[in-house]
């Protein structure tokens, strides 16, 4: 697992590409989506996973929609119009953060 | 088969969520959905409901269950309508004041004081309070930070007018106090109450 600090300014960025590859999600799938991709190396905190999501709706960023799964209400998250511009921005901005931190740090290197 | 949770299994859930002042109407329907999952799991591994939601409980600690609820609440109470353009505004508006009270006071003019005392408390406790808003909005904790900054700051400005004349300015503490009385209704009461009044409707919408 890694630490909170190197997972503080990503968090977004995972919420934001896994809902611009699928059309909704709701909080407990996104952890599990997560979990899965990473083979359990990233795990976000439930406390960052819905204050992360309840900023990104206030700001616009994504819509919610509640739908009835059984009995209960199930809160699904997606992007707006102008979230999905956001989106894409954000993660391309991360992918040349990366490539110039692999200008730093050779990943080719193996770990000493 | 997959165990779903009885009616009663989740109003327990909610009761829980209440309990620890989960006022949200929202952020109650997801956590309770959340919780609701992970108990169906541990039913699912052979628990009874009591064990498998106490252990659903211990993967979400209650202090983390709280500040996903007040950070939502702070995220909603965000005033939308504070952008650069309100701020240049009221800016202008507010300065406009001040200065008009420094042209009354090179003119003789009476009540000068009055003016620029106005002009200047609005551009402490008005313009600075909302240019800090606006710049934190990556923190979730905003509210708390300007009201504190506002009441610091008021604090500090009447203390400094008793340590140098050994007297309250009135007008210092009294405008002080109303805006002081002005942001807590803004950002804190006005809130709690759109809180409270849909949690009220929440559980009036749960007994029926």
């Amino acid at each position: 697992m890694y630490s909170k600090e190197l997972l503080k300014g990503t968090i977004e960025i995972i919420i934001l590409k896994l809902l611009s590859q699928t059309e909704k999600m709701y909080g407990y799938e996104i952890t599990q989506k997560v979990k899965a991709l990473t083979s359990d190396k990233i795990m976000i905190s439930e406390g960052a996973l819905y204050s992360s999501l309840h900023k990104l709706e206030a700001t616009g960023v994504l819509a919610t929609e509640a739908v009835m799964t059984g009995k209960r209400p199930r809160i699904y998250y997606k992007l707006t119009k102008s979230g999905a511009d956001v989106a894409a921005a954000k993660i391309a901005e991360l992918t040349s953060f990366i490539k110039s931190l692999n200008e730093v740090i050779d990943f080719s290197l193996p770990i000493s | 088969m997959k165990r779903e949770l009885y009616d009663d299994e989740y109003k327990q859930i909610m009761l829980y969520l209440q309990s620890i002042g989960i006022a949200d109407e929202q952020v109650q329907a997801e956590m309770a959905d959340h919780l609701s999952i992970i108990t169906e799991l541990y039913l699912e591994q052979g628990y009874n409901f009591d064990d498998a939601f106490e252990r659903a409980k211990n993967g979400i600690k209650q202090n983390e269950l709280v500040d996903i609820n007040n950070n939502a609440g702070s995220f909603k109470g965000y005033p939308k309508f504070l952008g650069k353009n309100f701020l240049f505004i009221i800016g202008v508006v507010f300065f406009s004041i001040f200065f008009a009270g420094i042209y009354m006071k090179f003119n003789h003019i009476p009540k000068f004081r009055m003016v620029i005392i106005i002009g200047r408390r609005l551009i402490s406790f008005g313009l600075l309070p909302m240019i800090l808003l606006y710049n934190l909005v990556e923190y979730a904790n905003k509210t708390k930070q300007v009201l504190g900054f506002v009441f610091l700051f008021s604090a500090f400005q009447t203390l400094a007018e008793f340590i140098l004349k050994h007297k309250f300015n009135r007008i210092f503490l009294s405008t002080s106090v109303i805006i002081g009385i002005v942001w807590m209704v803004l950002f804190l009461l006005a809130p709690l109450l759109n809180r409270l009044k849909k949690a009220h409707i929440y559980k009036a919408k749960q007994s029926r």
